[in-house]
């Protein structure tokens, strides 16, 4: 009789623990790559290109989209849905999972929140070209206020190869809120000669990229 | 049907903004036929090609009673004749006879009376330090051009793509025609003294006014403009969205755009995870391109402008599927049909041409179902197979 009495508390204590966690305290929740719907590596060498990024030495204009490379003249653009958070929720926390390659000493990553809308045909020149051509406040998206963002949403100066982690908080609950379109992100350089390598997170690789939300009630 | 429209909204999940439709989704067997379906019962089919200008069907297979192309007409009701109009060996050399030569590929010009062949050897491989002494370098042509007669006919007027240029004991590939901007495209090309190791390559020869490869002063002997090698065979399992510029090649784990004249860039390859050899085809009237991995279950669709593939892909995976064959448009039924193992698969599009959920598949007596063509004029999908079912 007693033991079925601890087993029901703690039963009880489960329930009410996943449902406070749920619509009490919040929840985080993991955004992979295939929550992904829109990316694009830009370049200045191959301007008509909306994929194109790494070459090896030697390799006579022979690119390929892995990994991807971040320069002063390459950069990565893309978008979570944000779908998954369900309504009525406040943002909390919000931190942007990336494996990062071999870097030059000294590199220092910069993600922009994009404020313009791009779309299908984006590339170094082009923020889209249907359903009709138009153009990069300046190439590559670097036109502060106008292709992105006035400041980066971090920058993060590292020189360690790994998973690194980006607090993108502010970002998110904008978007979320309706404060601000969600046109995603941009991974880009300001350095020159500095350079990284991104694991890229095309179709099904889903774990080396994440975005982890935390959200509670309003 | 409630079933694929429940799925169509909870996997809308990954819906793109610009896309509308789903991105990445699973969809489960059919039991519904694939609709306008003609088979055409002929031993060992492997490729095949409809003109609709002539009204004829052609089915490349390997050798029955010595011939290789085996050629259809069609009536006004895209009924094929009951047995071949004509018939052709496609040609070797005596030095090679012991070795058994095989389409791999067959295209109609679609406004000349021309069918392009595509044809491969399956020869003993030797190591490329005796190029000049592998008799397949020396005698065997891959390339072969028919004039089209009446009733169907083949005359053969040119034989090219000879030598250590051409990669031979491959059995997948596609020839592709580009009627506007007047090229040929041409798979599993080889460069011999390649920097790097891969030296797997695909190139496109121009052609003239009258569908030929074109020959200049200086080029007597027409010669294909050659990419950079970069990956391995098979290569060149589908040419799509071709521009002035640049054209989608299928090759090993993901599409290759070709930018022709750029040598600063002059391709880049998108990796598609687990996606093996990727057939490729372009939708004849939308900027999109249609992928299947050889041997996978997988089905891709895909966004171009100008031959430049953008944004992300539709990624789908069909339960229970081996796909073995480029994908087909069938413009007037909304559909791409696909070969698989022992079965044709069709996937319906939305009106932006788009995949959807919705798919039909039917029971074919044949391993392998790679001859598929479609005809737009008779709205019909000819199918090769052993056996009628």
């Amino acid at each position: 009789m007693k033991r079925k009495g601890i087993t029901t508390l703690a039963g009880a204590l489960v329930l009410l623990t996943l449902f406070a966690n749920t619509h009490v305290f919040g929840r985080t929740i993991s955004l992979r790559a295939n929550d992904m719907d829109m990316m694009a590596a830009i370049v200045e060498e191959g301007p008509r290109h909306s994929w194109v990024s790494y070459t090896a030495e030697g390799a006579n204009g022979i690119y390929r989209v892995n990994p991807i490379l971040i320069s002063l003249t390459h950069s990565f653009l893309f978008r979570f849905s944000l779908e998954k958070i369900p309504k009525g929720q406040r943002i909390t926390n919000a931190e942007l999972s990336i494996k990062l390659g071999a870097t030059s000493k000294g590199a220092r990553i910069f993600i922009w929140r994009i404020v313009a809308d791009w779309g299908p045909g984006v590339n170094h020149i082009y923020r889209m070209q249907r359903p009709k051509a138009v153009a990069w406040a300046l190439p590559g998206a670097r036109a502060n206020s106008s292709d992105r963002a006035t400041k980066p949403s971090a920058m993060l100066s590292t020189t360690e190869a790994g998973e690194q982690v980006i607090n993108l908080t502010e970002d998110v609950e904008l978007w979320y809120s309706g404060a601000a379109h969600n046109y995603g992100w941009q991974i880009s350089s300001e350095d020159t000669d500095a350079y990284f390598l991104l694991s890229i997170p095309v179709t099904e690789i889903q774990d080396n990229w994440e975005l982890r939300v935390t959200y509670e009630p309003q | 049907m409630i079933r694929h429209l429940l799925l169509f909204l909870f996997l809308g999940i990954g819906a793109s903004r610009s896309i509308g439709a789903p991105l990445e989704f699973n969809i489960p067997v059919s039991k519904t036929p694939v609709p306008s379906l003609v088979q055409i019962a002929l031993p060992g089919t492997r490729c095949a090609a409809v003109s609709d200008s002539q009204s004829l069907l052609a089915i490349g297979h390997h050798a029955s009673n010595g011939m290789h192309i085996s050629i259809y007409t069609l009536d006004a009701t895209g009924t094929p004749s009951v047995a071949p109009a004509a018939q052709v060996a496609l040609p070797t050399s005596p030095a090679l006879q012991k070795s058994e030569n095989y389409p791999i590929s067959v295209a109609f010009h679609p406004t000349l009376p021309l069918l392009y062949v595509w044809q491969d050897i399956n020869a003993p491989e030797m190591p490329a330090a005796q190029d000049d002494k592998n008799p397949v370098y020396k005698e065997f042509d891959h390339l072969l051009i028919y004039a089209v007669k009446g009733g169907g006919s083949l005359q053969l007027v040119q034989s090219l793509a000879r030598g250590p240029g051409f990669a031979y004991k491959q059995t997948l590939g596609k020839l592709e025609v580009d009627p506007i901007n007047q090229r040929l495209f041409l798979p599993n090309l080889r460069v011999p003294k390649a920097l790097m190791d891969a030296t797997a390559s695909v190139g496109y020869y121009s052609l003239d006014v009258q569908g030929m490869p074109a020959r200049t002063a200086s080029q007597p002997t027409p010669t294909p403009k050659v990419l950079t090698p970069l990956v391995a065979y098979p290569v060149g399992l589908g040419f799509a969205g071709a521009s002035k510029d640049a054209v989608i090649v299928g090759a090993q784990d993901g599409p290759i755009v070709w930018e022709f004249d750029n040598r600063r860039v002059n391709a880049s390859k998108i990796y598609f995870h687990n996606a093996a050899g990727l057939w490729v085809s372009g939708h004849p009237k939308l900027p999109l391109v249609y992928m299947a991995g050889n041997n996978t279950p997988k089905v891709f669709c895909m966004e171009h402008v100008d031959g430049f593939l953008t944004l992300l892909p539709q990624r789908v995976t069909v339960d229970g599927a081996s796909f073995q064959s480029a994908p087909v448009v069938m413009t007037k039924q909304n559909r791409i049909a696909v070969g698989g193992i022992n079965f044709v698969y069709t996937f319906k599009l939305d009106a932006t041409g788009r995949l959807t959920t919705e798919m039909e598949q039917s029971p074919l007596s044949q391993a392998r179902v790679s001859a598929l063509a479609y005809s737009e004029k008779l709205d019909r999908l000819y199918v090769g197979v052993d056996l009628l079912k």
